[in-house]
């Protein structure tokens, strides 16, 4: 395995890279992460993505995390010196796309070796969660699975899946790079009011709680909570704080992020919500998030069934826009060795730890600790 | 919050509930169950299994994929096995490598099984689990049923295509014996056969044309019902084809006496682009159906035009009795097909209920629809409306004529297995002039016409060895341009609208059902061979006209009166008396001829000029004999026809053997 990080985050030092790792024979496949600064376009990058042979695929993110820092500039790259198959889903969020159809035909089911899965998907398609269930189905939990969500934070939707053909949008890619992993999922948040029944909802979009407008019942409970006061432009700023909680037994509630306000009192939410289902709404105290992190790395170092050589850390950018300056705090409670740690901050992670379906969840840490063997690191 | 922790298995419960049973597809319905179940109950394995009474487990779904691969998921089902219909009733639970698993029942249908790496399910959760699987149950059972009532309903459908297919058969199976019977009785008809024994053969050839017409009704209404029939619309007179059915139809109403009445609305455009033929079954059907249920009052047929859009009219055919009617009760069902409002099959003619059926499905695929207003000893009023695209009328000279071809100097190839058939075919074209080569089947047709030059070839379609359409494309592959022009004439039983394409398709010209009739034969071959090369046999004149009040006064023929009619020219009366001598036998003898090829059009207007010639010749009951022929041919009531055919030749010979010095 090689690592290597591009502060300067431009197309000509990720051309070197590439080229050299194109050229190294121990590298089987390249993951790639980006930040949004970078700039990358399809223009930019599709003709050099589309010059590598070797299997590729990546994500752009708005910010990453490299040596336990948080990057809001630079490029990721990381050469798996392993056998690794990739398959692409385009066009995730059309209805008419058949999800299982298209896994089988560019995926195929795992052999009965155990594999690590990396998934990246476009984290404002609309269908991830149609997609996971499709991947669960193919894959079942004997592959340790953990990807994140790309996107930028101005919330709007453009293309951040890096592939052979070019950088893409709506689409998600899966890689099975061999090896094993010990996968670690928390969040840490808690339920502040609720349960409330989705009476209404399509896709991502939340319209109804409790057959009435979904922002109208949670501002009733933020504004009570927060002592703050929504208005035209400040909807992310007080949300950040206040995610729904979905319900499942005996675990943590997977987490879904309201990301702004829809038409007639809907709300947009990361990841798809279900008519049926029942919401908490929660809220974070800092050092339960904090601890949380620590909770998912801790899992995965004890759920690894070799001997660890890299942590990949998969966490919620709207933790680090909730958690601020303390973010270093999380990033310390993940980096707690000379293991490197590597990862990105996501619109949404994507994990089957411990044995569990696999999720879409958010503002959650996942964590993932490799059997890479470290002396082919290079960071 | 400290209800929170009681509230969540309730709230999972209700999730779970709501994604039972939201299809009634049981892959569908019981994937997107199995995944809810997983996902809020924090499994990560699981799978429905169908368990019949002494059989093996089914898995009806899993998820993941090939979930046995999961060591818990395996142990589990090995379990059940093992506990076999003691598993029924309780829940089997265990630890395999870290997971805990359950294998629950669902009444009636089979088991749950679901795996964990979460810990074991409290006891509330499981008493949850079972009212949902109980749900689940239930649900797997109704898709269950959906499923068998959709594979009854395509078993349904399945056998109601092989009904289709079996009339079809049928269909071809009698034409094909009855081509032989008819067209061998025809040839019979043509010789000299004693009166009694003409009358036999006459019956034969009228019961098998009523055989036919069953058939064809059965057959129509069945291509008809499966879409397997197509129109062809064509420019189309209106008045040309109200009036032809009128004018057929007023005879019988006649009979009834009965006035019978066409009004064409002066806003109806001259010509419309619609099938004249089907058009005209459903006028017939109509007008037909207002004849047999009145006994008194008149029948009013008429056509209007309500509506004029840009590109079509909106036509709507009336025909208006003042019959016995019918109840509400019965209007509900009269276009149900075999339904027979007035109890009963008419023999006298014909029909298994079919009539109406046929009308309201041809006026659908037509555009338009049919509807009855009735009282019930008041009459009817039926009513047709269609949407067609107006036109300019066909010229008169597009309307067919009856006319037999003169085939002289033709050489005809007859491919045909069947010798009665080859025989039939082969004297209707040495009848019509022709000479003609029959072969035996499509190899030795493709192989005369390697050799040998024909004017047409007559190709039976399912022949031995090589079949008709083959052969055809054989001839076609020739390559030269005789082989690509000859008129090859499809000879065939088959009657539904594919075969027909089937042979156009094979490179054929035409198309001639079976049982072929000289007419029908005449008819094709005019139709198919080149402008010119047949001549039609020249019409009759019509004799002149006399004084009708004095032909109405006597019976028998009284030469004197004609003398004196013509002013006692004797020179003239004796060229009158000759022409009648040379032309009255022959127009008796096509009339004969049209009856016994069951050309009844052509042989009630043989008897209508009849009828106008014996009155010219003052003979009025020879006219009235004539008169009534006419009718009964117009109604196709060949009992009586046969019976006042009998008499005619009495009837003229008073005329021919008269004593002209008068």
């Amino acid at each position: 395995m090689l690592i290597h990080f591009d502060s300067s985050g431009s197309v000509d030092a990720l051309e070197g890279y590439l080229t050299a790792l194109e050229d190294d024979p121990k590298i089987q496949g390249i993951i790639v992460f980006a930040c949004t600064d970078n700039g990358f376009t399809p223009a930019s990058l599709d003709p050099l993505l589309a010059s590598v042979n070797k299997p590729l695929i990546g994500g752009v993110f708005p910010n990453l995390i490299y040596r336990a820092q948080k990057v809001s500039r630079g490029t990721i790259v990381w050469g798996v010196a392993r056998p690794m198959d990739v398959g692409l889903v385009p066009a995730l969020s059309d209805a008419t796309t058949d999800i299982d159809s298209v896994l089988d035909r560019v995926l195929g089911e795992p052999g009965d070796e155990s594999t690590l899965q990396f998934v990246l998907v476009d984290g404002f398609s609309s269908r991830i969660g149609a997609f996971l269930n499709a991947l669960h189905d193919l894959t079942g939990t004997a592959v340790d699975t953990i990807g994140g969500g790309a996107g930028s934070l101005d919330m709007v939707q453009r293309p951040c899946i890096m592939t052979n053909d070019g950088l893409i949008m709506d689409a998600a890619v899966v890689s099975r790079l061999g090896g094993t992993a010990g996968v670690g999922v928390a969040h840490g948040w808690s339920p502040i009011d609720g349960s409330f029944h989705i009476t209404g909802a399509e896709n991502t979009v939340l319209h109804t709680l409790d057959w009435r407008p979904a922002f109208e019942v949670y501002r009733e409970v933020v504004e009570k909570h927060s002592g703050r006061r929504f208005s035209d432009d400040n909807f992310f700023d007080i949300a950040k704080a206040y995610p729904f909680g979905l319900a499942r037994l005996d675990a943590e509630r997977i987490v879904r992020d309201p990301l702004m306000r829809g038409e007639h009192g809907a709300l947009v939410c990361v990841g798809e919500v279900n008519e049926g289902e029942h919401v908490d709404i929660l809220h974070g105290d800092r050092g339960a998030l904090i601890a949380a992190a620590q909770v998912a790395r801790e899992q995965a170092d004890a759920t690894i069934r070799e001997k660890p050589g890299l942590r990949l850390f998969m966490d919620c950018i709207s933790r680090v826009l909730f958690l601020e300056e303390d973010f270093e705090q999380e990033l310390a409670r993940v980096a707690i060795d000379d293991l490197p740690v590597i990862g990105a901050c996501t619109f949404g992670e994507i994990a089957n730890g411990a044995g569990e379906f696999l999720e879409f969840f958010n503002k959650t840490s996942v964590v993932a600790t490799l059997s890479e063997a470290r002396q082919q690191i290079e960071l | 919050m400290t209800n929170k922790s009681a509230q969540l298995p309730i709230q999972v419960a209700l999730e779970i509930a709501l994604a039972i049973g939201n299809s009634l597809d049981l892959a569908t319905m019981t994937r997107e169950a199995l995944r809810t179940y997983l996902r809020k109950l924090n499994c990560h394995t699981g799978m429905i299994i169908r368990s019949p009474l002494g059989a093996d487990p089914l898995v009806v779904a899993e998820s993941p994929r090939r979930a046995l691969r999961h060591p818990a998921a395996a142990r589990a089902l090995e379990m059940l096995r093992a506990r076999g219909e003691d598993a029924s009733a309780s829940v089997l639970s265990g630890e395999c490598e870290g997971s805990h698993f359950y294998v629950m029942p669902l009444t009636d249908y089979g088991h749950l099984m679901l795996c964990r790496s979460a810990g074991e399910f409290g006891p509330a959760v499981l008493a949850s689990l079972n009212k949902l699987n109980a749900k689940l149950s239930g649900a797997c059972v109704a898709c269950e049923q959906n499923a068998d009532l959709a594979r009854a309903k395509q078993s349904a459908e399945d056998a109601d295509t092989a009904k289709t297919l079996f009339l079809a058969n049928m269909s071809h199976e009698i034409r094909t014996p009855m081509n032989g019977v008819l067209g061998l009785a025809n040839l019979l008809l043509l010789s000299d056969l004693p009166p009694r024994e003409h009358g036999f053969v006459q019956t034969i050839c009228s019961s098998a044309e009523s055989l036919l017409t069953i058939i064809d009704d059965v057959l129509h209404f069945s291509t008809l019902e499966h879409g397997q029939f197509s129109l062809h619309p064509e420019p189309t007179s209106l008045r040309a084809v109200m009036e032809s059915v009128v004018d057929i139809l007023q005879p019988v109403a006649q009979e009834k006496d009965l006035p019978l009445h066409l009004t064409i609305a002066g806003d109806v455009p001259a010509g419309v682009i619609v099938d004249p033929s089907r058009l005209r079954q459903i006028l017939t059907n109509l007008i037909t159906n207002a004849i047999k249920f009145t006994e008194r009052g008149q029948i009013d047929v008429i056509l209007q035009c309500p509506q004029r859009g840009t590109n079509t009219v909106r036509l709507e055919l009336l025909v208006i009795d003042t019959g016995i009617g019918i109840s509400d009760e019965q209007a509900a069902r009269l276009f149900d097909p075999f339904h027979q409002v007035h109890g009963g099959y008419d023999r006298s003619r014909g029909g298994v209920g079919l009539g109406l059926a046929i009308t309201r499905e041809l006026a659908s695929m037509m555009g338009g629809d049919v509807s009855v207003n009735s009282s019930l000893g008041e009459g009817s009023e039926f009513r047709v409306t269609l949407e067609v695209e107006p036109c300019a009328a066909p010229s008169e000279d597009e309307i067919a004529t009856g006319a037999y071809a003169n085939l002289a100097g033709m050489r005809i190839l007859v491919a045909e297995d069947d010798e009665t058939n080859q025989l039939v075919v082969g004297e209707m074209l040495r009848l019509l002039g022709a000479q003609y080569r029959a072969v035996g089947d499509g190899l030795e047709a493709a192989e005369a016409a390697a050799t040998e030059r024909f004017d047409v070839i007559l190709m039976d379609v399912q022949m031995p060895r090589v079949d008709g359409l083959a052969a055809t494309r054989a001839i076609r592959a020739q390559g030269t341009p005789w082989a690509k022009e000859v008129p090859i004439i499809a000879l065939t039983a088959h009657v539904m609208e594919e075969h027909r394409d089937q042979c156009l398709e094979a490179g054929m010209t035409g198309f001639l059902s079976k049982p072929i009739s000289p007419a029908g034969l005449s008819r094709a071959l005019v139709q198919h061979l080149p402008r010119g090369s047949v001549a039609d046999h020249p019409q009759l004149d019509v004799p002149t006209s006399v004084d009708p009040e004095r032909g109405a006064r006597a019976e028998r023929f009284d030469v004197s009166a004609l003398a004196a009619m013509l002013g006692n020219n004797h020179e003239l009366l004796e060229r009158v008396l000759d022409t009648f001598r040379d032309e009255a036998p022959k127009v008796f003898a096509d009339l004969t001829e049209a009856l016994e090829e069951q050309d009844y059009d052509k042989a009630a207007r043989l008897a209508h000029r009849l009828k106008g010639t014996t009155a010219n010749m003052t003979a009025n009951g020879a006219s009235k004999l004539f008169a009534r022929l006419e009718a009964a041919l117009s109604a196709q009531d060949l009992v009586a026809a046969e019976a006042l055919v009998a008499r005619a030749p009495v009837a003229l010979d008073e005329i021919l053997l008269a004593d002209r010095s008068g």
